[in-house]
């Protein structure tokens, strides 16, 4: 939990489960405890964890909207493809190297997450072919 | 939201390493550098029972895996006890050796 970066959930495939859906429960657990002060891993204290929290699950719902609306528009799409379409802070461009795996890890778990709630098709990949998500509205 | 670690915000503003800071009775925070990293350090939390607990990320790994390297950002009397790291790990972190 910090106070201004949103962490990297990325699916993997050794996860026992989902990775956002445990990440969204988490969270819901983390806002019980308002009254204490934040001491996080990396930027600076704070005090307002149910504030923070309803700020990542704002964050998490419109990237579920985005990746949904990507799929509406341009038809059904790899995780790869995707990713490149997603907003990212600094720009597709300048996510290089071990953030680009990280940034395409994310972008796999918001897809997995909504494969899981119904809301985006995946059709079982060819032989070599890698899975292809697509809009159910 | 309101920020308390004002010392911190400072120095993540100015791009710099914040201050070892006492923020409980028993409990220091002290920021281990990750070189190379636009996080450039991780906040370790050290508990005066002499436990550190500490995120793996990367080369802090590296640094906490000498105790002394915390002592030279900040005026800690070293503790009584051995530290011992409790990693978290990063999705798609190179697995420390």
């Amino acid at each position: 939990m910090l106070p201004r970066i949103s962490p990297n959930i990325g699916l993997q495939s050794n996860l026992a489960e989902p990775p956002l859906a445990a990440y969204l429960r988490s969270l819901e657990l983390i806002a019980a405890y308002d009254q204490a002060e934040a001491l996080p891993a990396h930027e600076y204290r704070f005090h307002g964890l149910s504030d923070r929290v309803r700020m990542l699950l704002a964050h998490h719902e419109r990237r579920c909207d985005e990746v949904i609306a990507i799929l509406a528009r341009g038809g059904p799409a790899t995780v790869w493809q995707v990713t490149q379409e997603l907003s990212w802070s600094r720009g597709w461009s300048s996510v290089t190297g071990f953030m680009r795996r990280a940034v395409l890890a994310e972008a796999g778990a918001h897809l997995r997450h909504l494969a899981d709630a119904g809301m985006v098709a995946v059709s079982a990949a060819e032989a070599g072919e890698p899975d292809r998500y697509a809009s159910v509205t | 939201m309101r920020v308390t670690g004002t010392a911190q915000r400072e120095a993540w503003l100015a791009r710099t390493s914040p201050p070892v800071e006492q923020v409980r009775p028993d409990r220091w925070s002290v920021p281990v550098p990750i070189p190379g990293s636009p996080l450039r350090y991780t906040l370790s939390y050290l508990i005066a029972a002499g436990v550190a607990v500490n995120d793996d990320a990367l080369a802090a790994v590296r640094a906490m895996a000498k105790p002394g390297v915390l002592l030279e950002h900040g005026d800690l009397v070293p503790l009584p006890g051995r530290p011992v790291w409790t990693p978290r790990p990063h999705p798609g972190a190179p697995v420390p050796v």
